[in-house]
């Protein structure tokens, strides 16, 4: 199974929030390997996850004296 | 401050250092700034703090010592907020299939591959910008710029945590939509943050 850049993306965004089959996880891999941007998109999704889970602390909210 | 303001405040009992009544206003403000953003209304908001500083107030005694006074009162109010999104999500769950692919259609040629102009650039130590307050500011403001249930369906999985199960049962949506969903939330952000923020004038700004 080969990937396009936006089976790909779509892949990175859905294994935030389930497992995805062993054929899809394949095929990711081998996408990301030779592709820089879905790279790029894979840390930016991952990014967005700890940023949204900083924006509930305290410290971000305000000043925190 | 103002007396009233006092009045109002100065009766609570708290364990010290929170019987400052100046620490409490100031956390005041920043639950209502934060369940503002969340709920986007008013009335909702103002009522989700006043439940969360109620339910604060009631069970002072389970609050440990070692533990932030702003951290506790605000995981509590992380909860009252849940509550208020699901509550709302079951009355107007109808509204949710909207769907707008025009973002895909942007970002992607019609071949699948990314666009050459598109957002999946290098964000270098994306990291370094937590400590920038311009950054969080750029990233809400980019949150509420996605379409309303695009975003809420964003929020209720990655600041509420929600699994993403929970979340088609709450709003009766399929598991397919709903990865449609957050698809279209991730990329609109990745979007919106490498042009306000990670290409544009914010970084200059960074220390």
């Amino acid at each position: 199974m080969s990937l396009d850049c936006k089976d790909a993306a779509l892949l990175i965004s859905m294994r935030m929030d389930q497992k995805i089959s062993m054929l899809q996880q394949i095929s990711l891999r081998w996408h990301l390997m030779r592709c820089e941007k879905c790279r790029n998109f894979d840390k930016q999704v991952m990014f967005l996850r700890r940023s949204s889970q900083r924006l509930t602390k305290p410290d971000v909210l305000g000043d925190d004296r | 401050m103002s007396e009233i303001d006092l009045k109002i405040i100065t009766p609570v009992r708290f364990p010290p250092p929170a019987s400052e009544p100046d620490e409490i206003a100031s956390i005041r403000k920043d639950m209502l700034r934060f369940a503002m953003s969340q709920l986007r209304n008013a009335d909702e908001a103002e009522d989700a703090v006043q439940e969360a500083l109620a339910a604060a107030f009631a069970n002072v005694g389970s609050f440990k010592k070692e533990s932030k006074l702003k951290t506790w009162v605000f995981s509590i109010l992380s909860n009252k907020i849940k509550d208020i999104i699901k509550k709302r999500s079951r009355l107007k769950h109808a509204q949710i299939d909207e769907v707008v692919d025009e973002l895909q259609d942007d970002l992607f040629e019609d071949s699948g591959d990314w666009c050459e102009a598109s957002s999946a650039s290098h964000w270098d130590t994306p990291e370094r910008s937590f400590s920038n307050q311009q950054f969080w500011t750029i990233f809400e403001a980019c949150l509420n710029r996605l379409p309303e249930n695009t975003s809420r369906v964003f929020m209720m999985r990655e600041i509420l945590g929600l699994e993403k199960d929970e979340i088609c049962d709450e709003l009766g949506i399929s598991g397919n939509n709903c990865s449609q969903i957050l698809f279209r939330a991730r990329l609109g952000l990745s979007v919106c943050l490498d042009e306000k923020w990670f290409k544009g004038e914010g970084k200059l700004i960074e220390p």
